[in-house]
């Protein structure tokens, strides 16, 4: 017994001492320029990660925080009257990380090998070259490209494209963007080092690690391992207080609605979905989801330029009384007096289809809450994400809490929510034939009226994500532009 | 011995085959769509539905499910795993990089397991009754008990981010190709402490409660009390012939735990951000990815039916009293 207590505590001994000496043997911190960011997919690099696509490669332009098209590989461009055509001129100082220079047969090769059938990750462009420094490119539906990355041409033409997914280049890359790939070690880690041939200059962070943490972003962060890491919602208290790091938040348009099936007899009626969205707290959400106070709270729908640009109409007000008159005006009164409205008998009952992530289970237990202090009874019951687009497409729920990315998919015309706004119809066709952003700004004014009078949908929450940054990383933007990876080549360390 | 292994390997391919048809109309009916991983990814950008549409007619999905299931068994039966939709890459190529990690965990479990579990049954059953035996069954069932997942976040919460001791993640340290061999070795030993403990000590805390009562159990057989009888030391007597007989079950208990401990790893895996299979298998699921869902279901299949084979036959081999089908083994 003596002897197997001794060689269990013998056994433990070098993972103690190995433990004792962490500090000294983990680079990632406290090395100057070096940044490491906690990324959650452990799994392999594809050539579709964002990491690879804005580190390592660049489009022809992309939008900015307010909005607006600027030019990355293209310095310049012009486009046909129907938004469908582009010239692009490129810059003339752009090189890949080999030295060989970027030009406009790189842009053909790549938007040809990604509509290869064995790809089809984009389709439907058309690229001609023009010269060297000028690409024409064709597209079948309006579109400005600015999320297709290019790639080598000289490097990957007498590949096979059937094993696209699976070439080396993509653990291995060679790109023209601010950071040089340096390794990638499968399951743990890539890491990249400032290009100084980068056409903006040399990014001040020298050296960035991205470590794959699967679902320990947090309890990394905490214990020193990474710098920034994305925090999911609700361990955001359990983090919030401390004085190492400082939380940054990327907004977007996107949101987190509640769309009720328009067709059933419970929401077919105008005045009741308006109802429901008086009858909501949205304020009061943003605490309990522990979300900052000001946080966009709006019933447009916009684009992603008008959301840059912060023109958010006020929301429709938070008003009970109000909400009760609409839905008195539309039948519904508590006629047996057990707190539920009650129209032909029928109680003002129904079930919300809620999405299992983003912490939407708290928000819909609120939501019923407040529903029920209207007189309004919901049930909630939880689904897996995939599960919830198949009740989606199906058109099988009554009520459906997920989230909302563009604006095309769910309110056209044939839409699974049974939403039959004909005035809605017409601009949502309208929108699907233009690129033209300022057209587009109105189109969505537009559509925001009608959905005023006639609302598919409470929107809830913007979608927001929150990042966890060490303080001595500096030069954060407003969460309102891209991810921090699209422009980590403008932060840089405290010394 | 090789007749009776044959025979049970045969019974076992009717059994896979039902496995493999129960878990692929299971996965194929269960609600949700592997293509939707391209719906409105990011939230900002919804991928063409002609795209999608392409996609599902590469993968077969837009075909009848008893043509699918005919080309799954089929490729399957040829050692084809097929292409997982989630990295578009080959099945066997994923799981091949996976199962080291996993086996890793595994054995070392097991190894954890017998340690500590058979040295605790032992000490146990010797001093029955006393404070020592009252303490470490207290403590097998607390810990047999304790859920594998709250023991890990605990774990992590006091050793990773309060005292600092252990990692949090992952199995290697950023700087592990810059150190030296011992260095090495022991970085990896580091970062598997934790996992390892919290995937053994259930097991351990199971076989140490089952190794008491064995050992109880032998040494009050006749041929026990004779030994003491012919004046032999307690040492002697349970070393040399209690310990033997009362060791021969464990062995069909580590026959099975193998699976068992692939099913358990899933978890660790998952809070331990550990890249083997169970990760994959749960992150599979979750992307709907049915070729990596087929798989890794198969692959468990199969450690169940050889984890079973090998208790038997073990079993039948350091048990010379055991025999199958009239024969004695050994």
């Amino acid at each position: 017994m003596t002897t197997l207590r001794s060689a269990s505590l013998l056994a433990l001994l070098p993972l103690l001492i190995a433990g004792g000496c962490r500090e000294a043997r983990d680079p990632g911190l406290g090395r100057g320029a070096t940044v490491v960011m906690a990324v959650p997919d452990v799994s392999d690099i594809k050539p579709d990660e964002l990491a690879l696509e804005v580190l390592i490669f660049l489009p022809l332009a992309t939008l900015n925080e307010h909005g607006e098209l600027e030019g990355r590989l293209a310095r310049s461009w012009e486009h046909s009257a129907d938004f469908k055509e582009w010239t692009y001129h490129l810059r003339t100082d752009l090189r890949w990380h080999d030295g060989k220079p970027v030009t406009a047969r790189d842009i053909k090769f790549t938007l040809d090998l990604l509509a290869h059938p064995a790809i089809l990750k984009d389709v439907g462009y058309n690229a001609t070259i023009v010269d060297d420094s000028t690409v024409r490119i064709r597209a079948a539906k309006p579109d400005y490209l600015d999320d297709i990355v290019f790639y080598p041409e000289h490097l990957l033409k007498s590949l096979d494209p059937r094993k696209f997914w699976e070439w080396d280049f993509w653990t291995h890359p060679v790109g023209n963007g601010p950071f040089r790939f340096v390794r990638y070690l499968p399951e743990r880690l890539i890491e990249f080092e400032a290009n100084p041939g980068y056409y903006k200059g040399k990014p001040r962070i020298e050296r960035l690690i991205l470590k794959f943490v699967g679902g320990a972003a947090l309890t990394e962060l905490l214990s020193g391992n990474v710098d920034i890491a994305q925090v999911q919602q609700t361990q955001i208290p359990g983090i919030a207080n401390d004085p190492r790091f400082r939380v940054y938040r990327t907004v977007t348009s996107a949101s987190h609605p509640i769309y009720w099936k328009a067709d059933h007899p419970l929401f077919r009626d105008s005045r009741v979905r308006r109802a429901l969205i008086h009858a909501l707290d949205r304020r009061a959400i943003l605490g309990v989801m522990n979300l900052p106070p000001d946080l966009p709270i709006t019933d447009a729908v916009l684009t992603s330029r008008q959301f840059r640009r912060r023109e958010w109409p006020e929301p429709l007000a938070y008003d009970t009384t109000f909400a009760r008159t609409l839905l008195a005006a539309a039948g519904w009164v508590d006629r047996n007096g057990d707190g539920i409205l009650d129209k032909d008998g029928r109680p003002f009952r129904f079930t919300a289809s809620v999405g299992s992530s983003f912490g939407l289970e708290k928000m819909a237990v609120y939501v019923q809450a407040q529903l029920r202090r209207a007189g309004i009874q919901m049930d909630i019951q939880m689904f897996d994400e995939s599960v919830m687009w198949d009740k989606r497409r199906g058109g099988d729920f009554e009520a459906w809490m997920f989230v909302q990315g563009q604006l095309g998919g769910p309110f056209g015309r044939g839409n699974p929510l049974g939403y039959a706004n004909v005035q809605a119809f017409e601009l949502i066709d309208r929108l699907r034939e233009t690129a033209d952003p300022d057209e587009e700004d109105r189109i969505y004014r537009e559509i925001s009226k009608v959905f005023l009078d006639d609302p598919p949908m409470v929107r809830l929450l913007t979608h927001s994500q929150a990042l966890f940054v060490h303080r001595r990383i500096r030069g954060f933007r407003s969460g309102l532009g891209s991810e921090p990876d699209g422009y980590m080549d403008e932060l840089w360390v405290e010394k | 011995m090789l007749r009776f292994i044959l025979k049970r390997l045969l019974q076992a391919i009717p059994l896979l085959l039902g496995i493999a048809t129960i878990t692929f109309a299971m996965v194929h009916l269960a609600p949700g769509d592997p293509m939707d991983m391209y719906m409105e990814q990011r939230f900002q950008r919804e991928v063409d539905p002609q795209v999608i549409e392409l996609l599902r007619k590469k993968y077969g999905l837009d075909q009848p499910l008893p043509v699918q299931y005919a080309k799954w068994i089929g490729n399957v039966a040829q050692g084809d795993l097929g292409e997982s939709f989630r990295y578009r890459r080959p099945v066997t190529s994923l799981i091949a990089e996976r199962v080291p990690y996993t086996l890793q965990l595994a054995v070392l479990a097991l190894f954890f397991d017998a340690l500590i579990g058979i040295a605790l049954g032992i000490i146990s059953a010797v001093r029955q009754y006393s404070r020592t035996d009252r303490a470490i069954t207290v403590g097998s069932l607390v810990m047999y008990s304790i859920p594998g997942f709250w023991l890990a976040l605990m774990l992590v919460l006091v050793f990773s981010v309060n005292l600092n001791w252990f990692p949090t993640s992952q199995t290697r340290s950023l700087d592990y190709e810059l150190l030296s061999l011992p260095g090495k070795v022991l970085d990896r030993l580091w970062h598997l402490a934790l996992p390892v403990f919290v995937l053994g000590v259930a097991s351990a805390a199971g076989t140490a409660r089952f190794m008491r009562n064995k050992l109880l159990d032998v040494l009050s057989e006749e041929y026990v009390v004779g030994a003491r009888a012919r004046g032999l030391s307690e040492r002697a007597v349970i070393l040399q012939h209690a310990l033997r007989n009362a060791l021969i079950p464990i062995v069909t208990i580590y026959g099975l735990a193998l699976p068992f401990l692939l099913g358990g790893a899933v978890l660790i895996e998952k809070v331990f951000a550990w890249p083997g299979m169970g990760l994959l298998a749960v992150e599979a699921i979750g992307a709907r990815d049915y070729p990596v869902i087929l798989a890794t279901s198969m692959i468990a299949a199969v450690l169940v039916v050889v984890g079973n084979l090998f208790a038997d036959v073990t079993y039948a081999l350091v048990d010379p009293r055991v025999s199958y089908g009239g024969k004695r083994l050994a």
